[in-house]
């Protein structure tokens, strides 16, 4: 069942535009809507926002009209397509439910790209930031059983474990020590770079999503955990976004954009479950190998080059939402002590005591009190114990074992 | 207006490829840059160890930002119409890998944490993978390319070379 989009035929962008109550999309109902399929509404919004972003920022670098208006054309559409991903997301979801999905996502998508990613180098990247996403969704749930209140279990569906994972703590490093070693667009495996543009989007909706709704709640103890984990996401961008080729064109980066949108609408729509949000990968699927086609006509046009050179030779295998509970704990197990050191993951001990990594920590934290650790001792002492879903045993690293349970 | 192979349009009259003509001007084009990036870790290598860190660094930063454009460019306008007209890859991959390798060899002598000694023992295995990488590339690779694209691919080559050089030289600087 090979696939390549660029052999398909797919709506003409004329046909592309929809009225408003085609994309004022029904609402999922949150008690019943499968974990996953929330993930995967989750993901595509990211990945439309980044659309519409690259296409404004390509066009702010260029002066042709014609391009500009080509670009205006597709965006309006990837535009519409966001609205009707993320109006799937009902009003009665609350920022903070909302909020554990952003981390399931970071958690289990990152956990799939991690062990699909055929680079050595990249995959370690992944894992690397797999484990403080994982910390982070710990302290939402920490805080969701505290303010709404509401368990955590019931949003994730049992389907990732919620334990601590690397402290949020020391996740805050120097800037320096964000970047990583860039992919060759030509050169490395293609589905390298649509791993990296993937988690790319899908950690920059994640920052964008904490940095606007972060000041919503009135409790000081949630406006402070959503700006602390706000800022690690920010590493996060920067760290994955250091992973694309820089020396790519507007005109490359944007096939690959387009490709890596057919190639998750098409994962998706395999392996969804709703048949609804199915229909709705399938349509917006169609629509996107129109862009790419579209992307590929400017690439050959402007840069006079050859976009499959660029791009897989068929569909790499869907991206698929499944529990990743035993790959996360052997992570945990191996990884849980490093942080970063310039490009490469070192253990924390190892830093010596005049390493930027702790005048940043001291910069950051202070004598004040750090929300994600406070985040905890609260619940500990309104609840008597911190809250946690160890469905496979007790936590695999012997110093973050619980112990008081609530 | 994609290059796939027009292979081997030799006439009776023309010399076999073995005798390694290399008339195209992108083979010319490769060559002066492999000699001037040998010519620069060379010196590099040989008195690194005398050097002031500062001068040596800076030494390093114009051969990178060299390579870095040489090699970036090379994967574009050679590489990939090479892939796609020669019927058996194997050797071009072989090739972006050595590319890999001493990008990361590279990005680890960007470290100001490396001391001295460390350093110029990466500099020195850079030297020696640049000089089995350009062996290879102007033998095998060159006779893939002399063999499996016609003389209009061979131009747009070069063409198109040295306009990714241009582009990309502003953008490793
Ligand atoms: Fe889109
Ligand atoms: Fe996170
Ligand atoms: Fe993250
Ligand atoms: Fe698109
Ligand atoms: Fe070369
Ligand atoms: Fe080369």
């Amino acid at each position: 069942m090979s696939f390549n989009p660029l052999k398909e035929r797919g709506v003409p962008l004329e046909r592309q535009l929809r009225n408003w109550s085609e994309l004022n999309s029904q609402p999922y109902d949150k008690d019943s809507i499968d974990p996953y399929s929330r993930c995967r509404v989750i993901v595509m919004n990211g990945i439309e926002v980044e659309a519409a972003m690259y296409s404004h920022q390509f066009s702010r670098h260029s002066a042709n009209l014609e391009l500009k208006r080509k670009l205006a054309m597709v965006r309006r559409v990837e535009q519409q397509q966001q609205k009707a991903v993320n109006w799937l997301i009902p009003g009665d979801e609350s920022t903070l439910e909302v909020t554990i999905g952003f981390e399931q996502v970071a958690v289990d998508l990152t956990a799939w790209v991690a062990q699909a990613e055929p680079d050595p180098v990249m995959k370690r990247v992944y894992e690397f930031g797999l484990l403080e996403d994982f910390d982070h969704l710990y302290r939402y749930a920490n805080l969701l059983d505290m303010t709404e209140p509401k368990k955590a279990a019931a949003i994730v569906g049992g389907l990732t474990e919620i334990m601590p994972g690397r402290p949020t703590i020391l996740e805050h490093r120097h800037p320096h020590d964000d970047l990583r070693r860039p992919l060759n667009l030509y050169g490395s495996d293609p589905l390298s770079s649509l791993h990296a543009l993937t988690i790319m989007c899908a950690e920059q909706q994640t920052m964008n999503f904490y940095m606007t709704i972060g000041n919503r709640p009135i409790e000081p103890i949630a406006r402070g955990l959503y700006l602390e984990i706000g800022q690690i996401e920010e590493q996060h961008v920067t760290q994955y976004e250091s992973l694309l080729d820089a020396s790519a064109t507007w005109c490359e980066n944007l096939v690959v954009h387009e490709y890596n949108e057919c190639y998750l609408y098409y994962s998706f729509m395999q392996t969804e479950v709703d048949p609804r949000l199915k229909a709705l990968w399938e349509l917006h699927l169609g629509m996107e190998i129109e862009h790419l086609r579209l992307a590929c006509e400017l690439m050959r046009d402007m840069d006079r080059r050859d976009p499959e050179a660029i791009l897989p030779p068929e569909m790499p295998e869907p991206v698929t939402f499944r529990p990743n509970k035993e790959y996360v704990r052997k992570v945990l197990a191996e990884q849980v002590e490093l942080t970063a050191d310039e490009l490469e993951f070192v253990p924390l001990s190892s830093l010596p005591k005049s390493h930027r990594y702790h005048q940043y920590q001291q910069a950051v934290h202070g004598k004040s009190s750090v929300p994600s650790e406070a985040v905890i001792t609260e619940h500990e002492a309104r609840k008597g114990g911190e809250y946690r879903l160890e469905s496979e045993g007790p936590h695999p690293v012997e110093h973050l074992k619980m112990e008081n349970a609530s | 207006m994609t290059s796939r192979a027009k292979t081997k349009s030799h006439s009776a009259t023309e010399k076999p490829k073995s005798s390694k003509t290399r008339k195209a001007r992108i083979f010319e084009l490769l060559k002066a840059e492999h000699a001037e990036a040998l010519g620069m870790i060379e010196e590099i290598c040989e008195n690194g160890e005398t050097m002031e860190d500062a001068e040596r660094l800076e030494k390093f930063d114009e051969f990178r930002a060299a390579l870095m454009a040489h090699s970036q460019a090379e994967a574009r306008a050679f590489y990939a119409p090479l892939k796609e007209a020669a019927s058996e890859p194997a050797l071009v991959l072989e090739a972006d890998v050595e590319h890999i390798v001493v990008q990361r060899l590279l990005e680890d002598l960007s470290s100001p944490k490396l001391d001295a000694e460390r350093w110029m023992a990466r500099a020195t295995v850079v030297m020696e993978l640049l000089e089995h990488h350009i062996e290879e590339e102007e033998g095998e690779l060159f006779d893939l390319a002399e063999s499996e694209c016609d003389e209009e691919t061979l131009a747009k080559m070069a063409d198109d070379f040295e306009a990714e050089k241009e582009r990309l030289t502003e953008i490793v600087a």
